[in-house]
């Protein structure tokens, strides 16, 4: 189930998750310019800000903010893609302040560039590091459809719906005699 | 004047190089003591055994320290005040000799008899927390500096109290000659100052404690927030030196307070030297219990006590004491 | 002689951005790297005027590993071993939360005797970390002796603990789908002794230590955090317990078996250093009744599900939230369907709970923000990773 404010965020599109499969229960993907405005919705919904998590995709790097309510399971996860060449999101410190660290790492590990961030520095790295640690080759980069295959991408109209109606088949379990 | 006359224990000048060497002795012997004392004591707290391994119970374990203290290279820091610098634990330890001279150690065993041996003690701990403000500053650390600022402080907050204490007994007593206030008190408890004053007592205990930079209020050096404060940069025997002379302190506030309040050399069967050296390891071992139990307080509470509570209630005493000296006459 | 001159000690970036205006007469300080209460490898720059803090920012990286990094270049079982050296006080939390996040990704059910085991193993080493916090703490405070009773307690638990994971500190007991040896055959009775050790114990703690007036003179009122501020800035644990929100994750998303469990979550309203005290020490309680719980509890089976020897989850993505000694311990992880993992997010609970030190730290004395630094049980490996 989608939390109701999920509605206010402007979403080009969210889809429900299964708690006990992902530990989220609903998926909002965003852009950059809408971004700012659903972290203050979902501030004055009392959500806490658990992390930022990027990572390096094919279509750009992929910023995921973790959200949840002080009680109950019920993270969300707002994405957004932003492309290698230009990865500039705007930032959220000034909604959440915890969130300032967070944006600091993923400037550090992927050199994304949190647009209005007060102090952009290394914060864990040192200062004379070069480059970006996670930053992967184009090889090893594999498209979102690669690694998601999860009912909001097909919802989105990112991927088509697979064959299987679970997204989350039990395949090792069911490999595993085989192994033995 | 001839040989015999400068050998002979009555001339003022062989008395004082004679009580010296004495305190040297004394001081330094006492201070391996003490130091295997507070890391027993520290041990026993702490379900621990403390030194155990060099000497019996670990008893040869201070002097095993000391060998490697004064065997370790003097370092000083870089951009430092050398002057100063060294000045400091120099300075640190020079008023200990002088404040051990006037101490009542039994009926007649002082190095020099004086009738104002108290004066003498109180001018000369003053000087002690010079040397907090020379090491702090001539060490160019900012640690050592902040140690620094916070044992003026200090030390001019507990003066005030401890003053007014010791000047309660002192007009109980009518006198500024530790031998004098000694021999007015008896053998028994109920006869001491201690007893009969217990708040003056109480106040000096603390003050003393304040004084000597001893946790709980050891804020100079207080490790977990200024490292070390005021000697953080020492090295070897110029942190050895703080190290004596902080024992040192610690008996002669100790001696002061056995002759002030607890009858001095006075007691039943022992001779009097052992009485007095009982009475100061009584009050070290307290002194000692209360560091391995109680944190540290905070500046501004250990400003707070002394000029809110102890100078107010050290003034309420002196003059019940003037009150009760001039009835009592 | 050289003569000394100040230009010629070059800062880094960290002290660069702290120098003092040309009207300043502040005093800036580094505290840390090597300062006794900064716990390790924390660096805080502060910004003084006499005692009271102006400014503080705290520096990190110190012993930063790249586990991130790590997790992408090994398979998902060597990676195991790293989560006992994020957080190396509740290993066993990093332990479960990866194990967690990786079954959630390949839909593995573990079994019932392994989940019991888990929770007990779990809060044991809970219990330990709250005690080596304990006694940390009060040396943070100048009192010495606290720390030797707490590794006095602790030393039991990580005796038990050695016996079931033959290691003391530094565990990677949990597995893909279960857990990797059962317990020895007194594993109960050791942790019903213990547990009753140490209730025993207690009353001692608070009428020694927590009731004493100097502590609560340097506890009481310092760092004061409401709910609010807690949450803008993410912190979790004790942190948010302590301003009144009884949060918790075992409660809130209920993992592994807890919910079986009956367990009382301490919450203190005050926000300050002393509430956030007392929320550990009362957490002790409940990680004993819940240990009693669980060994009491301990089903018969097999403690492992069957997940073949190479873990290759489908391509997919989880997290999974734990409730650690410090607060909410996340792991995302993200999935290709290969045998190594394509990312994997480790969210330490201490880096949101240190992030609000800039927030409290204003205003106070130098001796509070150490009171305040301490309160915060920080474990500087997690905050680096």
């Amino acid at each position: 189930m989608i939390p109701e404010c999920v509605a206010k965020l402007g979403a080009a599109c969210s889809a429900p998750l299964d708690h006990a499969a992902t530990g989220c229960v609903a998926s909002v993907t965003l852009t950059p310019e809408t971004i700012h405005d659903a972290v203050a919705v979902m501030d004055k919904e009392g959500y806490l800000l658990e992390d930022v998590m990027a990572s390096d995709l094919e279509e750009g790097f992929e910023v995921a903010y973790h959200l949840s309510l002080l009680d109950g399971a019920n993270r969300v996860v707002l994405r957004l893609t932003v492309p290698h060449d230009a990865p500039r999101v705007p930032t959220v410190s000034d909604i959440y302040p915890g969130a300032d660290w967070h944006e600091r790492e993923c400037f550090d590990f992927y050199g994304i560039d949190f647009a209005g961030h007060p102090n952009l520095y290394n914060l864990l790295l040192p200062e004379d590091f070069e480059g970006h640690p996670l930053i992967k080759d184009a090889k090893a980069r594999k498209s979102l459809a690669d690694l998601v295959p999860l009912t909001y991408l097909v919802d989105c109209g990112l991927a088509e719906p697979e064959p299987e109606p679970k997204a989350k088949p039990k395949p090792v379990a069911k490999a595993a005699p085989k192994d033995e | 004047m001839n040989l015999e006359q400068l050998l002979s224990l009555d001339y003022p000048l062989t008395r004082l190089v004679i009580g010296l060497l004495c305190i040297f002795a004394f001081v330094g012997l006492n201070g391996l003591v003490l130091v295997w004392v507070e890391r027993k004591v520290a041990g026993h707290c702490q379900l621990r055994p403390g030194p155990l391994h060099v000497g019996p119970h670990g008893l040869l374990q201070p002097l095993v320290d000391a060998v490697k203290l004064i065997g370790k290279q003097l370092v000083a820091p870089f951009g430092s005040d050398k002057a100063l610098f060294w000045l400091a634990p120099l300075l640190a330890f020079a008023p200990v000799t002088v404040c051990m001279l006037p101490l009542p150690w039994g009926p007649d065993m002082a190095m020099i008899p004086m009738n104002t041996g108290l004066v003498l003690i109180l001018a000369f701990s003053g000087l002690g927390v010079l040397s907090l403000i020379l090491a702090g500053w001539g060490s160019n650390n900012k640690w050592g500096l902040l140690g620094a600022a916070r044992s003026v402080a200090q030390s001019v907050a507990y003066e005030v109290p401890l003053l007014l204490s010791v000047m309660a007994v002192a007009i109980t007593a009518g006198s500024l000659d530790l031998f004098q206030i000694s021999a007015q008190q008896g053998g028994w408890p109920w006869q001491w100052y201690g007893v009969k004053n217990p708040l003056a007592f109480f106040i000096f205990l603390v003050c003393a404690v304040a004084e000597t930079n001893r946790a709980p209020f050891d804020l100079p050096e207080a490790e977990s927030e200024l490292t070390a404060g005021f000697h953080t940069e020492y090295s070897g025997m110029g942190f050895g030196l703080f190290f004596l002379a902080e024992y040192a302190n610690m008996i002669i506030v100790s001696g002061v307070a056995a002759a002030l309040f607890l009858g001095g050399w006075q007691g039943p069967f022992l001779p009097g030297v052992w009485w007095f050296l009982v009475k100061i390891y009584c009050i070290l071992f307290f002194i000692i219990w209360l560091r391995w139990t109680y944190p540290r307080v905070r500046f501004d509470q250990l400003l707070n006590l002394s000029w809110k509570w102890l100078t107010p209630l050290a003034l309420l005493d002196l003059a019940l004491a003037v009150i009760v000296a001039g009835f009592g006459g | 002689m050289q003569a000394f001159d100040p230009t010629a000690l070059r800062g880094d970036l960290a002290s660069a951005r702290f120098e003092p205006g040309p009207t300043d007469d502040k005093l800036i300080l580094s505290m840390g790297p090597q300062h006794p209460s900064t716990h390790g490898v924390l660096r805080i720059m502060l910004e003084l005027d006499g005692e009271y803090i102006l400014r503080a920012e705290p520096v990190l990286g110190y012993i930063h590993r790249m586990h991130e990094w790590m997790a992408e270049q090994k398979t998902y079982m060597q990676f195991m071993p790293n989560m006992g050296r994020v957080d190396y006080l509740h290993a066993m939390a990093w332990n479960w939360a990866y194990a967690g996040a990786v079954e959630r990704l390949m839909g593995v059910e573990v079994p019932k005797r392994a989940e019991y085991i888990r929770v007990a193993v779990t809060e044991l080493n809970r219990i330990s970390s709250h005690l080596l916090w304990w006694g940390a703490y009060l040396l943070d405070l100048g009192a010495f002796t606290p720390i030797m009773y707490a590794f006095d307690d602790r030393e039991i638990i990580l005796d038990i603990l050695q016996a079931v994971t033959g290691s003391r500190l530094t565990y990677s007991y949990f597995t893909i789908g279960g857990v990797y040896g059962d317990v020895p055959a007194d594993f109960a009775s050791r942790c019903l002794a213990f547990t009753r050790h140490l209730r025993s114990r207690l009353p001692m703690y608070r009428d020694l230590v927590t009731d004493n007036v100097i502590l609560r003179g340097r506890c009481e009122d310092i760092g004061v955090m409401d709910v609010e501020l807690a949450r803008r800035y993410g912190a979790t644990g004790p942190c948010i317990r302590g301003s009144g929100a009884p949060v918790d994750t075992r409660r809130a998303e209920p993992y592994g078996v807890y919910n079986r469990f009956d367990f009382r979550i301490p919450a203190y309203t005050e926000g300050d250093a002393m509430a956030r005290y007392m929320v550990r020490m009362d957490e002790l309680v409940t990680s004993c009744d819940i240990i009693d719980q669980a060994v009491q509890g301990l089903p018969e089976g097999p403690i492992q599900a069957k997940v073949g020897k190479t873990v290759k989850p489908p391509k997919g993505e989880a997290c999974y939230a734990v409730e650690g000694a410090r607060g909410k311990i996340i792991i995302h992880v993200r999935s290709d369907g290969g045998p190594k993992p394509y990312r994997v997010k480790l969210r330490a609970p201490g880096f949101s709970n240190l992030s609000v030190f800039c927030d409290l730290a204003r205003g106070t004395l130098l001796a509070d923000a150490v009171s305040i630094l301490g309160s915060l049980d920080l474990v500087i490996p997690e905050i680096d990773r």
